[in-house]
């Protein structure tokens, strides 16, 4: 039997435009002391943000590659600009922002999103955050949301009390990288008892050849108070590499929740080495809702630490890696408090050749009694030549904890396909439903608007994917 | 008040890092008195005794953080040169039921052959000199083994069928010796052999590891052949048991394992499946066991090269007192691997507050075309429910929580040949489990 394949292209051509701007300052390509007070000085930051660079950049320096997780033999860090500064400042009105700039967003959908269903939007492009805007009625009850610059100058105590708490510049090579040189990103403060009823979303856009972007995103949510905060990100195909290493750091303070989502869609061309990390205080819950489809290798495992009792912790991971992609991705529980819950799902699928990669850690600490937890994660592999690979990590040291985990891998079944035929699909529209059902453990967390969108991305990424 | 350093009050020996392992012995001379009591392999020795100095502790990346051999203090253990030999049982030493039995100690190897198995072809012999052995070149243990062996011995059966078992007895040495064993069984086609190890010493009080027993399994299975193996580790307290075990599957051939690991203060195990044959199929059950300051570290590896092989894999850890378990698996299927069939659990049950379980479960499969790939893993308490149950039926607590634990270990019990033998461990389990809720 023959099947006829629609043509459709790539989701990501039609993110692939770029703009040819002038930017007002940019760095000379590579790394160097000089870059870090440049970008220091550029910025006119407090001296303690410069000492902390300058200390982030000698460990940097000093910190071996990860030998491990996926290939960064060929990330070269001196052909990469480390800082590109696009417009003058951070803009509240849309009518404000610089006109080329603003093209891009529209056809990317932001503007029109944020009056549809957000209670905020934050525009990021190369380094510098160029719009930001939050609903009149959350910024009179004390809601926060802006750059991540801006809010170390309008909320220095707030600031400084939390930035760098949760991922210390030491953490990894990666966090001492984004801590050296991180500009951007987004400051969010939700005072007590506050929910804002509307996801907050920030938006990515790598437009230069060889930018690397590294925002640095502080996010607290005081007590009884509730947030979803949600990103995308996108960036033309250059060919060359890009580099996208952030730094997210959110503090869930007694009684809150926090849920945070990613549809990450970089370029194939972007590596991207993503620290991101909650710390979850007494009786509050943190969700990481987390998503990768780009980007030619991801390494992201979001973490929540336990730290207080009656947390909870929720991790879902979707991967789905194509030809040219390695998804490196996880999640990591760990309990610090007692009767501490986690729940962990992962699930990718492979095809093209792509590997996908579940790195997981649970972690029950001593004094940790009463904890329950519960890890699962499933692989679909769509073709030969094509992998995945599974290493969770299980290090229980309290007797009366809870834990399970299960892992299978397998492929699309073939009666699953045959049945779906039988029923007038081709082999693709079968196999693409199957696959959003795989996947639907993400989707169903999402608002509407963005299952609708994630579900179409993985259709065409999908097409093509059998024969 | 002074801040000026005061001298130490007691001698403190010095900080080793977690994967250090010194072994004065590992020289050049120590090779050379073992190949001139051996009669040659002074090339493979010298292969492997490089490599023992060039491997990290933990050459997989996945597990480094997973390695603690610092209860092993075996400088000055050093092997005695043996010239290979295999003495003579007294036919009183074969246990009733068995096939045959081989001892194995720091005086060298004794064995006594029944009857029936010698007349159905059952060979026990000396290692030759020049064997190498497979795996010195990626694991650091398996060089240890392959460089500084004293003993070897190997049993084979070219074909047919042994239903009684083989008992393989290998003693501790005392504090401040070491026995490096290698064992190989070859199975021929369709040839069905059971072997038993009984692995134990002379009691010694808890302390660190002075003595070591360092030993192999080399199995090569021909097409359909069938090998039972079960392997009961009661080493005295001041053991390190290093075991290093590699297993190649011929076309249908089926190995069933069970291993109880209960003895010793410091364990590092590897297993090695090849499942190279199509049809191939091994199916494993290991139980460990820890109480006081043990230290179990065991990795399973599982390869699946030839096509519908099977990969059945149930490991459960029990630990109390400041024990610590280190479970990791590892199952590899490549694209040669279609239609495979791969299963691997590990369980752990903790008694007490200061002990601990790590399990790391890996998978990585490059072939879509399979049966089943999945893992399982599960760390907890003792149910409630369950004692709940038990207590409703007349146990008292403390009754169903020993019944619970037994249950738990039960599979790997059940597994083993002869009811002597299994009765044999479930005492001992039982012993070990009256330790553990003592130490809670």
């Amino acid at each position: 039997m023959t099947i006829a394949k629609p043509v459709v292209t790539d989701e990501r051509e039609q993110y692939a435009f770029h703009d040819e701007i002038t930017y007002l300052r940019e760095t000379k390509a590579g790394l160097t002391e000089e870059t870090v007070r440049e970008i220091s000085m550029t910025k006119d930051e407090p001296a303690w943000m410069l000492e902390y660079r300058l200390r982030a950049f000698k460990h940097f320096e000093a910190r071996a590659m990860p030998h491990w997780g996926g290939d960064l033999t060929k990330l070269d860090f001196s052909k990469i600009v480390y800082y590109r500064k696009p417009s003058e400042r951070e803009e509240k009105s849309w009518d404000d922002v610089p006109d080329q700039i603003k093209k891009t967003f529209e056809r990317l959908g932001i503007p029109e999103a944020e009056r549809k269903f957000l209670s905020g939007v934050g525009a990021q492009y190369d380094s510098e955050v160029v719009y930001h805007s939050v609903r009149e009625d959350l910024q009179k009850l004390g809601v926060v949301f802006m750059g991540t610059d801006q809010g170390m100058k309008e909320y220095p105590e707030i600031f400084k009390k939390y930035f760098g708490t949760v991922v210390p510049a030491e953490d990894n090579k990666f966090a001492a990288l984004n801590s050296a040189v991180w500009s951007g990103g987004s400051f969010v403060y939700v005072p007590k008892g506050v929910d804002v009823p509307l996801p907050l979303q920030a938006y990515f856009r790598i437009n230069g050849q060889n930018t690397g972007q590294f925002e640095r995103t502080l996010i607290v949510v005081d007590e009884g108070a509730s947030l979803h905060y949600i990103e995308g990100c996108t960036a033309p195909n250059w060919a060359t590499d890009s580099l996208h290493v952030a730094v997210v750091e959110v503090i869930a303070l007694p009684g809150a929740k926090v849920r945070y989502t990613t549809i990450q869609n970089w370029s194939n061309d972007v590596y991207n080495l993503v620290t991101k990390r909650a710390h979850a205080h007494a009786g509050s819950t943190v969700e990481w809702i987390d998503a990768n489809t780009g980007a030619q290798l991801t390494m992201k495992y979001p973490g929540i630490y336990l730290l207080g009792e009656k947390a909870h912790a929720e991790i879902v991971s979707v991967a789905v890696a194509s030809k040219g992609q390695h998804q490196d991705t996880g999640a990591k529980a760990v309990h610090l408090a007692p009767n501490t819950t986690s729940r962990i799902v992962g699930k990718s699928v492979s095809k093209d050749g792509g590997v996908s990669t579940y790195r997981g850690t649970v972690k029950v600490a001593p004094g940790a009694t009463g904890v329950t937890t519960s890890v699962r994660c499933d692989a679909l592999i769509l073709d030969e030549g094509s992998r995945s690979e599974t290493y969770p990590y299980i290090d229980i040291q309290e007797d009366d904890t809870s834990m399970s985990h299960e892992a299978t891998v397998g492929r699309v079944s073939d009666d699953q396909i045959f049945y779906l035929m039988s029923r007038g699909m081709t082999e693709n529209e079968a196999t693409n439903l199957i696959v959003q059902g795989f996947l639907e453990v993400f989707t169903k967390e999402l608002p509407m608007e963005y299952a609708l969108e994630f579900n179409r991305l993985i259709r065409l990424e999908m097409e093509g994917a059998l024969g | 008040m002074s801040l000026a350093p005061t001298a130490p009050t007691g001698a403190t020996a010095p900080r080793r890092a977690l994967a250090d392992l010194p072994i004065d012995w590992a020289t050049e001379s120590t090779v050379a008195e073992l190949v001139a009591a051996a009669g040659g392999g002074a090339a493979e020795r010298s292969v492997a005794l490089a490599a023992f100095r060039a491997l990290p502790t933990e050459a997989n990346l996945l597990f480094t953080g997973y390695v603690d051999l610092r209860a092993a203090e075996l400088d000055g253990a050093k092997p005695a040169a043996l010239k290979p030999a295999i003495g003579e049982l007294p036919a009183s030493a074969l246990p009733s039921g068995a096939a045959a039995v081989i001892e194995v100690s720091a005086r060298g190897v004794a064995a006594h052959i029944g009857a029936a198995a010698q007349a159905a072809g059952l060979a026990i012999t000396t290692m030759p000199a020049a064997t190498p052995l497979a795996g010195v070149g990626e694991d650091r243990m398996s060089a240890l083994i392959g460089a500084l062996w004293n003993v070897g011995v190997r049993i084979g059966l070219a074909s047919g069928s042994i239903d009684a078992p083989v008992i393989v007895r290998f003693v501790a040495p005392a504090a401040g010796g070491s026995l490096l064993a290698r064992t190989a069984i070859d199975l021929g086609p369709s040839a069905h052999l059971s072997v038993v190890e009984e692995i134990g010493g002379a009691a010694a009080t808890p302390g660190p590891a002075r003595a070591l027993l360092a030993a192999t399994s080399e199995v090569s299975l021909a097409a359909n052949a069938r090998l039972d193996l079960s392997s009961i580790q009661q080493l005295p307290e001041d053991c390190a048991y290093i075991v290093a075990r590699r297993h190649e599957f011929g076309a249908g051939a089926e190995m069933h394992l069970a291993a109880a690991q209960i003895g010793a203060r410091l364990v590092r195990g590897r297993i090695d499946h090849h499942l190279a044959g199509d049809g191939a199929a091994i199916r494993q059950v290991e139980v460990v066991f820890g109480s006081g300051d043990q230290l179990h570290d065991l990795t399973t590896y599982s390869l699946h090269t030839g096509e519908k092989t099977i990969g059945d894999l149930l490991a459960k850890g029990v630990f109390g007192g400041k024990s610590r378990g280190f479970v990791k698996g590892v199952t590899t299927i490549p694209r040669s691997g279609r239609g495979t069939n791969s299963y691997l659990g590990e369980f752990g049950m903790l008694l007490s507050k200061t002990a601990r379980s790590v399990a790391i479960p890996s998978l990585w499969i490059d072939q879509p075309n399979c049966e089943r790939v999945a893992h399982g893993s599960s760390v907890g308490p003792i149910d409630p429910a369950q004692i709940f149950y038990l207590r409703s039926r007349g146990y008292t607590e403390a009754e169903a929580r020993r019944a619970i634990v037994m249950g738990f270990l039960e599979p790997v019990v059940a597994a083993l040949p002869l009811e002597d033998e299994a009765d044999r461990l479930r005492e001992a389990l039982a012993a070990k489990l009256e330790t553990a809720l003592v130490e809670r």
